[in-house]
């Protein structure tokens, strides 16, 4: 897909051209959005969010600069927002590696003993990530998620790329600290 | 090389990021240098460990959602109407304020000479003289002529007659100067919302 010309022709008006977009950014904005929220269904849902937002918001995207920044900009807002009002809910936990997302996962991996391993590592890796500080999470997330570089990470999270070096250095540094006392991993 | 660049650089190596020009110099360079090796081996291990795979996981359920809310969505996604100086009009402003400064400052500086000051001080002088006998003149004029329109308009004749020496010369050259300036930024303004919808 040429994805400025699909822009272009959602701007002129064409709105079946935004269906390119989403197709060209779908997957990876619910694997980052599953990282950042924990929960796959969740993230779908913010996905869509996201995409519906971003039509709306077109014409205030910049078209000199990258449309993947901006978009994931937008998504980590969301799911700030979301987080934020999961944790002032009384049911509001983490569902990290919720059961019907593990069902789903022993469902499409063909070896039942593989899948719940991968999905017992999985499951650590969310409860790790859940430890680390937001910002330090984020940056994580955008960069082995979404391969972000220094300065996709600056223009999503609105951050001077010294600040992102600095952050990504101890959520590094962190994250192996937490990693150390998880068996899955 | 900082070890920032250095994981940039590993890290594009790691996704594919990096020609293969890049990409065979980096690993030549990991073969022989076993600080950069170890490091690049912990980025890879971050990698394998938080990279989920993402084929499939929004599927084409997710476009069927996202484009139902889209056509709901009133109006369309339309390009800003933001208005924008042109190049010619930024770069053309510039010499025309100069322009009119120049002329202001001949103005000034010119009739009276011995600089700056003595020549404020002498043309605020001239000019205050010349307006109060140029609202003396049209004064009279206007209560001559009586208070009927007719009249007035004769006066309002009269009066641009009327011929104020403090402002002669070089201002109309600095107001011609001015109004160019604004006439060129104004021609300078565009929509830049081009495309029609």
């Amino acid at each position: 897909m040429s994805e400025p010309n699909a822009i272009d022709r959602c701007l002129a008006g064409d709105r079946a051209a935004y269906a390119e977009v989403v197709r060209a950014h779908g997957d990876q904005l619910v694997g980052v959005l599953w990282r950042l929220v924990g929960n796959r269904e969740d993230a779908r849902d913010l996905a869509q969010e996201t995409f519906v937002r971003a039509y709306r918001k077109l014409h205030l995207y910049d078209r000199r600069r990258p449309f993947k920044p901006w978009l994931f900009r937008i998504a980590r807002n969301l799911a700030l927002n979301h987080l934020t009002a999961r944790r002032r809910r009384p049911e509001g936990q983490p569902q990290l590696a919720s059961e019907k997302a593990l069902a789903r996962l022993a469902s499409e991996t063909k070896s039942p003993l593989a899948a719940v391993a991968t999905s017992e590592r999985r499951a650590a890796i969310d409860r790790v990530l859940a430890k680390l500080r937001p910002q330090y999470r984020d940056v994580l997330v955008l960069r082995y998620q979404a391969h972000f570089d220094y300065a996709e990470i600056a223009t999503t999270m609105d951050l001077p790329i010294g600040t992102v070096k600095t952050w990504l250095n101890r959520a590094k540094a962190s994250f192996r600290q937490l990693a150390q006392g998880e068996e899955a991993l | 090389m900082h070890w920032d660049e250095h994981d940039e650089r590993s890290f594009a190596l790691l996704t594919g990021k990096l020609s293969d020009e890049e990409a065979i110099e980096l690993q030549q360079h990991l073969d022989a240098c076993p600080d950069c090796r170890a490091r690049h081996a912990e980025e890879a291990e971050l990698l394998a460990a938080l990279d989920r795979p993402t084929e499939g996981l929004a599927g084409e359920t997710l476009v069927a959602a996202v484009m139902a809310d889209v056509e709901a969505v009133p109006g369309r996604a339309s390009r800003p109407q933001v208005v924008q100086l042109n190049p010619w009009a930024a770069r053309a402003w510039l010499p025309l304020l100069a322009a009119a400064a120049v002329a202001l400052s001949v103005w000034w500086s010119g009739p009276a000479g011995g600089g700056w000051a003595a020549a404020l001080s002498s043309q605020l002088a001239v000019a205050r003289a010349s307006l109060a006998a140029w609202t003396a003149d049209w004064t009279a004029m206007a209560q001559a002529a009586g208070e009927s329109g007719a009249a007035a308009y004769r006066a309002s004749q009269a009066a641009a007659a009327v011929r104020c020496p403090g402002f002669d010369g070089c201002v109309e050259v600095a107001a011609a100067a001015l109004l160019l300036a604004c006439i060129g930024l104004i021609a300078g303004f565009r929509r830049t919302s081009a495309r029609s919808h």
